[in-house]
């Protein structure tokens, strides 16, 4: 093990304080001088054309500034989805689209001196619409006789499937062996179909922009972004104003979970700004988060395997069908993910086939979620795997300890599928699972408990397991950059590209950076996320920022350390051989001993001779995306007579590689788990039969509180992947995969029922108990 | 844009002048009134300065003014009486911010389809004091079927002439812990060694907004205990409900059943596998 | 109209419309600590203590609040003093995106206050009314613990 003096420490989160004392800023906590604000009316149809808005109303009232619609102002076709360049989403809206396509869709949206009468406006506008048919059933929109919901001009930017006409937004096919051919050497055929829903990621701070102008006219964009170059990028796209008159800042952010990996305001307020040359804010009420911004993706998943009664699996066939809405934001890399990041979990299946579809319907539109298609995946992959170890009688756990990937292998998935191109080949160089599936076991009581169907009165005990892997950044695509200079006293400004969005990486970034000078965190000072300021950064997604902005930030203070040395070998005479950086901040001279600390190496450099600032700066893309494991277990408690699964305890038991932060780790891998357990059970959309969603508040959606939380059990099994910051992979997301799965697994165990759609609300677990007892 | 007028009276009988006003709404602290808006009003009567903030027991009759809130309730009665079927219901209804705004005064007025009051309140037989213009006391169901009643006039308080004493159970169909209940159980009951004194039962959260279990009632009323395993709870606790959220109408419906035979074995028989 | 506050131990006098909330009324001036999460009672991102009970301000008239006392998690601790639960918070790892924090601690303030070694359970009904999206509230749970022993052992 190596020997770290800050990475692998509970150092405390560097924001963490100005957030209990309330005086963090977040999006809508900036001040800017008479702001105008900007409120949105939205299509109350699913499906409908455009045909006459009548905005004088709005214009006539006092305070009213400019109503912006279809009628007056044009866009071209780009996504949401903020993601590499060109994106692999199809461009398939506008910033005012002439036919709205679901429930919530933006019609336009009014100006006004202040937010109350923004709103007020906004809802005196009368749209007239020509109704066209809805399209709900994502099973149907591929037949010929549905709704098209795209039109002529919509169009992929990358060399990617897209066929609106039949509305496919996305598609991934691929296959090795012979599937066919491995079922018919099968004992036993296992096929199901699971359904996962759509749900909302509920980050507390709702969707909020600003747009002010500097003292040269430039426009600033404070966003609650986790993606502010794109965000940049998009809204020069979308409004033509130049990007070098743009610049996005990202202050606190109250949570993303991908929801803000959308670019949804920021045009829309840059467009405003632009044009009135007043300040503009927009902040978004939570029904308009539910209704308006993204969804995970529904999907349906269909498994088929042929397995031998030893449980070898001679083949493994997975068809799935995603909803991704109205519009394709994220549409091919999460139903890429759904495949990607599940099949390689069994690298040994010599005969796969996977086909993916992601289909336009009138609906939420579907978006980047924590897990993104993982989640979905895994729901299925994980019951598919307990039903065959039932059926050949094997224990999950010793089941999937000898089949998982391993160090030292590989899996043709990894090649086969990246996310709009094709995949990177890439051998696993850590994988700690064997060891997370065997914690895990010891930590919720497996042997003791499962089969046991422990009973008192109409409640029965189970558990569950389940697997998952997710990656650490997008190879090939994702980009984080870093550079630092250095101050008269010894300090270390590190501007990063890198947005934290509360899950603690301006934290883990100065560790790593202080780890690799010898210093301890508060000598690095780290600005992260303003696209003036910092060096480009792809954002916070796809669980990349720990991987690769850590490697570049990595990489930009070995620069600085390289500094430091032939800088203090200028300043002593000392040959750079014999210097070293040691701890406390100083260069310390092998050959006598002496030390030379940073502060004078700054002052000699800045003051003394041939004078120049110490500072570097370093990017990181990633070639490979080493994968986090994990193992997922849920004890649960199942009431016969009512259908109401609580659980009692889960462990999620992970491995991240080196954990740089071990508190911020697990304080990761316990907010998924619960995020997990509250989709798995109570989350959900409801809609009328217009396709109206009908419980947009949490009056009822439910989201797991602090009277619901089980016995919530993290562990880290550490292991160290070469191509990490000192070891370091991904956990962010990868704790979302296991519970939905291991609690469906656990109430089989429980009650011998297999719950194979989301949520698992206690209705539908006391049908199936009835169902299964022939009721 | 509507003028509206906030009024903060210091007597009963001002309140009362103010609410004879056209237009004008009492506010009692809770949240009814922010959810609604002021929109149609031209005043807002804030009762908060009336002496209204109080509970008391005289005689086993409690009594609790129309200003305290939930969380006063529920924390007053865990000290006055803590077996009082309204500790429960009052302490675990919403949650702890708005049980510290929701009134009892306000509860009464609305009596919303998911109130965690109106259940215990039907079992304990409570009375509704108002003042103003149609001053006087109203029983449950006189209440409930009459809401113009509540035009220019004030709740003052809520009486429970006979709260105390009693072994009860309170259950709430919740989806999550902070959830407003798709139906609710009330289960009062007195026993003398193996025989049932008194038992009441209610559902709330049906289509008739609260039900009280006669059957039931009738069925156990002065029997003994073992009369309960007799009885089919099942299906004599069955209430009609509407689709909610929470579940479908047939759903609920059954496991609101389930529920009661669970709160009638807790109250009479003891223990049982509550949660 | 025009009301006078008691915010964490200073007088203000504000004006505002008559069906004015008090969240909307403490950020317009100024007290960006407390946070709109939802505005309608069911989050808690903008509980403040006013009179000394947690609420919603979302949820509370401004009019209906004049003249009483208001305290945000500005009048507990700063920066620069934090309060020992503000202290524990950050100790804990039980701060991620932070949004929820500030009402948070003020519900952990009104708990410790009444209940000064608070069972889990009275942990979890005192912040019954707080959402958190990120923690899990794993160390949210494990903050207020720590900050109930440093409080009581100081006293």
């Amino acid at each position: 093990m190596n020997e770290f003096s800050v990475v692998g420490k509970p150092v405390l989160k560097v924001d963490s304080l100005s957030l209990a004392c309330g005086s963090a800023f977040f999006t809508a906590d900036f001040t800017v001088k008479d702001p105008l604000f900007l409120a949105f009316f939205y299509s109350p149809h699913a499906h409908a054309e455009i045909t006459a808005i009548d905005d004088s109303p709005a214009r006539a009232m006092e305070g009213v500034v400019d109503v912006f619609h279809s009628g007056n102002t044009s866009s071209g076709l780009f996504t949401t989805a903020g993601q590499g360049y060109p994106e692999p989403s199809p461009y398939d809206t506008r910033l005012f689209n002439k036919t709205v396509r679901y429930a919530g869709d933006i019609v336009g949206a009014v100006l006004a001196e202040s937010d109350k009468t923004a709103r007020a406006a906004a809802r005196a506008i009368a749209v007239e619409y020509t109704l066209l048919l809805p399209l709900f059933d994502p099973e149907k929109a591929m037949d010929g006789d549905v709704p098209r919901i795209h039109g002529e001009d919509e169009y992929a930017p990358l060399p990617v499937a897209y066929r609106p006409e039949q509305n496919i937004a996305g598609e991934v096919l691929f296959s090795f062996g012979n599937v066919e051919k491995g079922f018919t050497e099968a004992d036993f055929i296992e096929e199901e179909t699971y359904n996962t829903h759509c749900t909302s990621h509920c980050a507390m701070e709702p969707h909020a922009a600003t747009a002010s102008f500097d003292e040269h006219g430039r426009l600033v964009i404070y966003s609650s972004t986790q993606v502010p170059f794109h965000a940049r990028r998009i809204v020069s796209m979308t409004t033509g104003i130049p990007l070098h008159r743009i610049r996005v800042v990202k202050p606190r952010i109250g949570g993303g979970f991908g929801s803000k990996q959308e670019v949804i305001l920021e045009p829309y307020v840059a467009l405003a700004a632009w044009k009135h040359k007043r300040n503009v804010r927009a902040e978004l009420t939570r029904r308009e988060v539910f209704t308006t911004v993204r969804t995970r993706h529904a999907m349906r998943v269909r498994v088929k395997s042929g397995f031998k009664k030893d449980g070898t699996i001679t083949a493994l066939q997975m068809d799935d069908l995603m909803n991704t809405g109205a519009y394709g934001a994220h549409a091919l890399t999460v139903l890429s993910n759904a495949a990607s990041k599940v099949l390689p979990m069994f690298n040994k299946i010599p005969n796969m086939a996977f086909t993916g579809h992601a289909v336009y319907t009138t609906l939420p539109v579907g978006g980047a979620y924590r897990g993104y298609g993982a989640t979905q995946g895994y729901f299925a992959f994980n019951q598919h795997v307990d039903a065959i170890c039932r059926k050949v009688g094997a224990d999950f756990v010793e089941y999937v300890k000898k089949w998982h990937i391993r160090e030292g292998e590989t899996s043709e998935v990894f090649r086969a599928i990246g996310e709009g191109t094709e995949g990177v080949s890439q051998i696993v160089r850590s994988c700690k699972l064997t060891e997370c599936l065997d914690r895990g076991a010891e930590e919720i009581r497996w042997n003791e408990l499962r089969g046991k169907r422990l009973r008192s009165g109409s409640v029965v005990k189970g558990v569950g397991a389940a697997v998952s892997m997710q990656g650490s950044g997008i190879a090939m695509v994702d980009m984080g950059s870093a550079s630092m200079k250095m101050n008269d006293d010894g300090s270390f400004n590190l501007f990063a590209g890198a947005t934290d969005i509360g899950t603690g990486s301006d934290t883990i970034l100065s560790q790593i950076a202080a780890e690799r000078l010898g210093i301890s965190v508060e000598m690095i000072v780290i600005l992260s996320s303003d696209t003036d300021l910092t060096p480009f950064d792809t954002g916070a997604y796809a669980s990349s920022t720990t991987y690769i902005s850590g490697q570049a930030v990595l990489r930009c203070a070995e620069k600085i350390g390289e500094q430091l040395l032939s800088t203090a070998s200028s300043m002593t005479g000392a040959p750079v051989g014999n210097l070293s950086i040691g701890k406390g901040g100083k260069v310390i001279n092998s050959a006598d001993g002496s030390e030379i600390p940073f502060s004078e190496i700054a002052c000699y450099s800045m003051y003394s001779r041939n004078q120049f600032q110490i500072q570097a700066q370093a990017s990181f893309f990633g070639e490979e995306s080493p994968p986090p494991f994990m193992a997922h277990f849920a004890e649960v408690d199942v009431d016969m007579e009512t259908g109401r699964v609580r659980v009692v305890k889960f462990v999620s038991a992970g491995d991240c590689g080196q954990p740089i932060n071990p508190v911020l780790a697990l304080g990761q891998i316990e907010g998924a788990t619960l995020n997990g357990i509250s989709y798995a059970l109570t989350e959900q959309y409801l809609f009328d039969a217009k396709g109206k969603m009908t419980n947009n508040s949490f009056w009822d959606y439910k989201i797991y509180g602090s009277l619901d939380i089980p016995e919530v059990k993290a562990i880290l099994a550490e292991s160290s992947e070469p191509s990490g910051p000192y070891g370091a992979k991904s956990i962010s997301e990868i704790g979302i995969n296991g519970p939905a799965p291991a609690i469906a697994n656990a109430i089989f165990d429980a009650v011998g029922i297999r719950l194979r759609e989301l949520p698992m609300t206690p209705e539908k677990v006391l049908a199936a108990i009835k169902a299964k007892a022939g009721r | 844009m509507n003028r509206i007028e906030w009024y903060f009276p210091e007597t009963i009988d001002e309140a009362a002048a103010l609410l004879a006003r056209e237009r004008t709404v009492p506010h009692g602290g809770g949240t009814g009134l922010v959810k609604s808006g002021l929109s149609s009003f031209s005043g807002v009567v804030d009762l908060a300065k009336l002496p209204l903030n109080y509970l008391k027991m005289e005689k086993g009759i409690l009594e609790i003014g129309a200003s305290q809130t939930f969380a006063s309730v529920a924390e007053n009665l865990s000290n006055l009486c803590p077996d009082c079927i309204l500790v429960a219901a009052l302490g675990s209804a919403a949650s702890t911010p708005l049980r510290n705004r929701i009134t009892i005064g306000g509860s009464v007025s609305f009596f919303p389809p998911w109130s965690d009051l109106i259940g215990p309140f039907s079992v304990l037989e409570g009375e509704i004091c108002t003042e103003g213009k149609n001053s006087g006391t109203y029983d449950l169901s006189s209440w409930l079927a009459n809401r113009p009643v509540q035009q220019g006039t004030l709740v003052t308080s809520v009486l429970l002439p006979d709260a105390a004493d009693w072994d009860s159970c309170y259950y709430r169909e919740v989806r999550v812990g902070f959830d407003y209940p798709a139906f609710t159980v009330s289960v009062v009951a007195r026993k003398n060694g193996s025989k049932i004194e008194k038992v009441r039962a209610a559902v709330s959260g049906g289509l008739e907004r609260v039900t009280r279990l006669s059957g039931i009632e009738d069925g156990l009323n002065g029997k003994d205990l073992s009369q309960l395993a007799s009885l089919d709870v099942k299906k004599m606790a069955r209430v009609t409900f509407g689709r909610k959220p929470a579940g479908s109408a047939e759903y609920l419906s059954e496991i609101a059943a389930v529920h009661v035979e669970r709160c009638l074995k807790s109250v009479l028989l003891g223990g049982g596998e509550l949660r | 109209m025009k009301g006078s506050f008691i915010v964490n131990g200073k007088k203000a006098e504000w004006s505002f419309a008559p069906d004015a909330v008090l969240l909307d009324v403490l950020r317009n001036n100024g007290h960006t600590e407390v946070h709109r999460g939802c505005g309608e009672g069911e989050c808690g991102a903008c509980a403040v203590i006013l009179e000394g009970r947690l609420v919603n301000s979302c949820q509370v008239f401004a009019a209906s609040a004049a003249g009483q006392k208001i305290t945000t998690v500005a009048g507990i601790g700063s920066i620069h003093s934090p309060h020992p639960i503000q202290q524990a918070f950050v100790e804990a790892g039980a701060i991620q995106c932070g949004f929820c924090t500030p009402a948070m601690i003020l519900a952990v303030f009104c708990l410790l206050q009444k209940t000064p070694n608070p069972t889990d359970d009275e942990i979890r009904k005192a912040l019954d009314g707080n959402l958190c999206r990120c923690t899990g509230y794993v160390k949210i749970f494990e903050a207020v613990r720590l900050a109930a022993r440093r409080m009581s052992s100081n006293e």
